[in-house]
């Protein structure tokens, strides 16, 4: 026992310290801000040391060497001694550390080079062909690129190295090596602090580290440390980012946002956290200049904040979330953008191919170009014309799944693909397609999507999209302004004054309020009819008068035996309109233009009169049906407020 | 003695380790606040933990809870820079410019680095030019740009702004072109360049815009720019030309419904300057509704009245 408790406490102390490990690296060896003819090697130590790399195209070979008059070298403010430049002084790094940036320049593009730390003539890292690096193919050259989007990773835990590993084996298994790692943010809980850097970022990435760049996007958590207006703080310490479009782009003047090319693929990345998001802010001139400027065939962006999601975080409530929907995406769908990653909420997300959602809050309609699954085995790929083309539709991924703890609020209308799962997302372009697949920490693929680029396509928002509540595309109802005579009944399978839950607020019911799934539990209990005024209720609702237009009904009926589908119908009488739903199917549609709940438009008057209108079930409302339990659900509209009454009393009916 | 201190510290350890996964587990923004005002109710009414919450309101912009929060952290420490900050930001939003520039003033009084006097300092800068006095704010801009001559990107901005708002046109060039020879910002670059169309530099800002034409994908703001230069030089027929192709670009890039700001802006002047008044109006006007700054709806205001007067 006494044994454990000293593991567990000199453990505690090593995390509190920051120390990776007791080798002479505090942080291996890890690659930076990599171009076509360059790249940067990164390492820390917690000695003095005489810093050498020596590297080569063989393995056995490492026939070039930089030394010390090349390789910047960092350290903490109190440990200067007036040979280093004290404004590059390590933030918050442990004293004694020595942090060491090798530029290697001069080098072959699309070539691969193998390397090694010395200090002097002692080689410190291991004779390993995993300690290798490869330069960009040329700007604008033809190259396949295969890459690891991971998002909100840091907390150093078990699912973090999960997703880690479940990559690797799966790159293992494919054969497949990844040209760079794109971070979305949130890579150091909880603070971004050195020491959280070094624990939960370096050491669980070291493999990958060593041999793939690591292009970061700044999260909220590393926000707690670092600013991103003076560039200063551990996030800066860890990463060299393009400043002066070292790596293409156009030059930012800070590490915060940049932009860096692939071959022809064009990669933006933006600081939403802590920049001005506004039209006016350099970040957003900068960007508009940027996409301006580019001739990639390929433009991925990617921030923190995502701007569609209903994951951990909601994109209709939250200022950085709003902001990079209403201030940046109408610049980055303007300059062609073809996918869009980010993270901060912690689920997975990923939309069918949209266009111009800018609205708060975001609607599917008249924004979404192709409603289908994206998948090439499912209901295909999301075409786009070839080349960057303004508003040709945008793929929305939000990757914040990489390891902390996952949840969801609700769901994002323009959503096809939604996990609540720790995973990553793995993406490949080879000529005129890309394609994203959400691998989860178990290394099952849970999500595949494709974009393919050819000719000229022209799209037009579809105007009854693809629902991601109830996972079909809604069944358009006309709205129709009044029943039939009700016919002989031969049985009632739902009477009338039967029970009902209802449910009146000033707030709409969850979005899948309609559906088989929800609980109604927590509604109130009624006998129909439901109302106020002209004394025709049952279960009178005088809170409704001058305060709320809509009433929420929910029942389940089974179906008899053998019954005739063709021969059920609603029977209701109402004051003054109303929607009716089975299973969150809409088959039914009296006296209200268009909308549902809260958003309806252009409600019609009608006076109940104490008579009921009949309503046979069409082919869509027989479709709609289930074999067992159905639920039927009618939301009530009255014409306005302040109207002196309202009824609602549905009942259904098999006729003779 | 020793079980109970090992008792004692495996304790610490554990409580660490539940804190740290707590922590790390609570991102949703609504738990983040109920979090924290447990966390002040149950005794931890720290000013980190004030400002913390307020951070969270300003997120979900209840901007009056966020600022309640961060006067109690600053009445726990009135040294709190952040909290300064932040507080200062949120009473500029709120318009409450009086009191901003004070609490900018605070933010100054507390530095005591070159580096956050500088910073501060353009903060106050910032404040007051919000407040309506560039007067007064370019006199702390450039008393920043004294003690940190390197300077930021967003800082040569704002002094540039401030140049124009006291009609010191002439000095926009210089103190731009410093700002992207020393940052090497392309917005400054490109901010510099439209500073010498305004000082009507067109010899020096042409050869540049011709650059860009070739090798910009999208051409549409070089071609406004270009334009300028043109009108300022005489060759109308050349202009139209280029405001012609201009807007039909920028016909692809604005989104119908939803266009992008700036965008708006750029196809306001192109119309105006091709004497499409009433267009140009519009746009204008489509701006002004969707609240842009000035500095987007000046240049495109003055176009207007300019062509309007002749």
């Amino acid at each position: 026992m006494r044994k454990l408790h000293i593991i567990v406490i000199f453990w505690f102390l090593s995390i509190s310290l920051g120390q990776t490990d007791d080798n002479i690296f505090s942080r291996s060896p890890y690659l930076q801000l990599a171009t076509d003819s360059s790249i940067h090697i990164v390492w820390r130590t917690k000695v003095k040391i005489n810093p050498i790399i020596r590297y080569g195209k063989d393995v056995d070979d490492l026939n070039e060497k930089i030394g010390s008059e090349f390789i910047l070298e960092r350290r903490t403010a109190d440990e200067s001694d007036g040979s280093i430049n004290d404004a590059l002084s390590l933030f918050d790094a442990p004293k004694g550390t020595r942090q060491f940036e090798a530029r290697i320049s001069n080098l072959n593009s699309n070539s691969i080079y193998y390397y090694s730390v010395f200090d002097g003539e002692k080689r410190l890292t291991p004779k390993d062909s995993s300690y290798h690096f490869k330069t960009h193919p040329k700007p604008g050259t033809k190259s396949p690129l295969y890459f690891w989007v991971v998002g909100d990773s840091g907390t150093g835990g078990e699912n973090q190295a999960k997703v880690h590993s479940a990559m690797r084996k799966y790159n293992q298994f494919k054969n497949l090596e990844l040209n760079l790692y794109i971070h979305v943010g949130d890579m150091a809980y909880t603070s971004g602090t050195d020491g959280e850097f070094s624990e939960r970022f370096f050491k669980m990435y070291e493999p990958t580290l060593r041999n793939t760049v690591c292009w970061a996007a700044m999260g909220n958590h590393e926000g707690k440390t670092s600013k991103g207006e003076n560039g200063i703080g551990p996030y800066y310490d860890a990463y060299i980012c393009p400043k002066v479009a070292e790596a293409g782009g156009l030059p930012s003047g800070k590490e915060a946002y940049y932009s860096f090319d692939y071959g022809k693929v064009h990669f933006i990345v933006l600081d939403s956290h802590d920049l001005d998001r506004r039209p006016t802010g350099a970040m957003a001139q900068w960007l508009k200049a940027d996409l301006e400027k580019t001739k990639a065939e390929w433009l991925i962006a990617y921030f923190h904040h995502p701007p569609y999601t209903k994951g951990s975080h909601d994109s209709d409530k939250e200022e950085q979330l709003i902001e990079m929907r209403e201030h940046i995406m109408p610049l980055l769908e303007s300059g062609g953008v073809d996918i869009v990653f980010t993270g901060h909420s912690h689920i997975y997300e990923r939309s069918m191919l949209i266009n111009g959602a800018y609205a708060t809050p975001t609607v599917s309609e008249g924004v979404i170009l192709d409603d289908g699954d994206g998948n090439p085995n499912g209901d295909g790929p999301y075409i786009k014309s070839a080349g960057l083309v303004p508003h040709n539709g945008t793929v929305q991924v939000v990757a914040g799944h990489g390891g902390t703890k996952v949840s969801r609020k609700g769901t994002m209308p323009i959503m096809r693909s939604i996990f609540v799962e720790n995973g990553s997302v793995l993406v490949s372009i080879s000529d005129n397609v890309l394609t994203g697949t959400m691998l989860n920490l178990d290394g099952f693929i849970r999500d595949t999507f494709a974009i393919k680029k050819e000719g000229t396509v022209i799209h037009s928002p579809i105007e009854d999209p693809w629902n991601p509540v109830t996972g079909q595309k809604p069944i358009k109802k006309k709205s129709i302004s009044g029943g039939m005579k009700v016919p002989p009944v031969a049985k009632m399978i739902i009477g009338k004054n039967s029970q009902w839950a209802y449910f009146l607020d000033a707030e709409a019911p969850p979005e899948n309020w309609n559906t088989l799934a929800f609980n109604h539990s927590s509604w109130k209990k009624g006998e129909s009819g439901f109302g106020f005024g002209d004394n025709d209720d049952r279960t009178v609702l005088d809170s409704m008068k001058n305060k709320y237009t809509t009433l929420y009904l929910r029942r389940s009926f089974a179906l008899p035996e053998g019954v005739d589908y063709k021969k059920i119908g609603l029977v209701v009488s109402y004051d003054d309109a109303f929607i009716a739903y089975i299973n969150g199917n809409e088959i039914l549609r009296v006296g209200i233009e268009s909308g549902n709940g809260k958003k309806v438009r252009n409600v019609s008057s009608h006076e109940a009169k104490n008579t009921f209108e009949y309503f046979p079930f069409d082919t869509n409302a027989i479709k709609a049906l289930e074999g067992g339990v159905n639920i039927l659900a009618i939301e009530g509209h009255n014409h306005e407020k302040k109207s002196s009454d309202f009824t609602i009393h549905p009942t259904l009916i098999l006729k003779k | 003695m020793h079980k109970k201190l090992f008792r004692l510290h495996l304790f610490s350890a554990l409580l660490f380790v539940m804190f740290a996964s707590h922590a790390t587990s609570h991102h949703d923004t609504k738990a983040l606040i109920e979090q924290l005002t447990k966390r002040i109710n149950s005794g931890e009414s720290t000013a980190e933990n004030y400002y913390k919450r307020a951070i969270e309101y300003r997120v979900l912009g209840q901007l009056e809870e966020a600022e309640n929060d961060l006067k109690i952290a600053l009445k726990h420490n009135a040294n709190f820079t952040l909290a300064r900050r932040e507080i200062t930001r949120i009473l500029s939003k709120k318009s409450r410019h009086k009191l901003a520039i004070l609490s900018a003033e605070q933010v100054i009084t507390n530095a005591i680095t070159q580096r956050e006097k500088s910073s501060a300092m353009i903060l106050l800068a910032q404040m007051l030019f919000n407040a309506g006095e560039p007067l007064e704010a370019i006199k702390y801009s450039s008393t920043a740009f004294k003690l940190n001559p390197n300077g930021k990107v967003e800082w040569y901005l704002l002094h540039a702004r401030l140049l124009g708002e006291i009609k010191r046109n002439n000095e926009r060039p210089e103190i731009l072109r410093t700002g992207y020879q020393l940052t090497g910002s392309i917005v400054l670059r490109n901010a510099w360049i439209d500073s010498l169309l305004d000082c009507k530099q067109y010899e020096t800002a042409l050869p540049i815009i011709e650059k860009e034409l070739i090798s910009s994908r999208l051409k549409s703001s070089w071609k406004l720019r270009r334009a300028k230069a043109y009108i300022g030089t005489g060759k109308i027929n050349a202009a139209m030309n280029d405001l012609r192709t201009c807007l039909k670009e920028l016909d692809q890039r604005i989104h119908p419904k939803n266009p992008a700001m700036t965008l708006i802006a750029d196809r306001g002047l192109a119309n105006a300057l091709l004497g499409n008044i009433g267009t140009a109006k519009n746009d204008l006007a489509r701006l002004i509704h969707i609240g842009a700054d000035k500095w987007i709806t000046i240049p495109l205001e003055q176009a207007i009245n300019l062509i309007e007067d002749q």
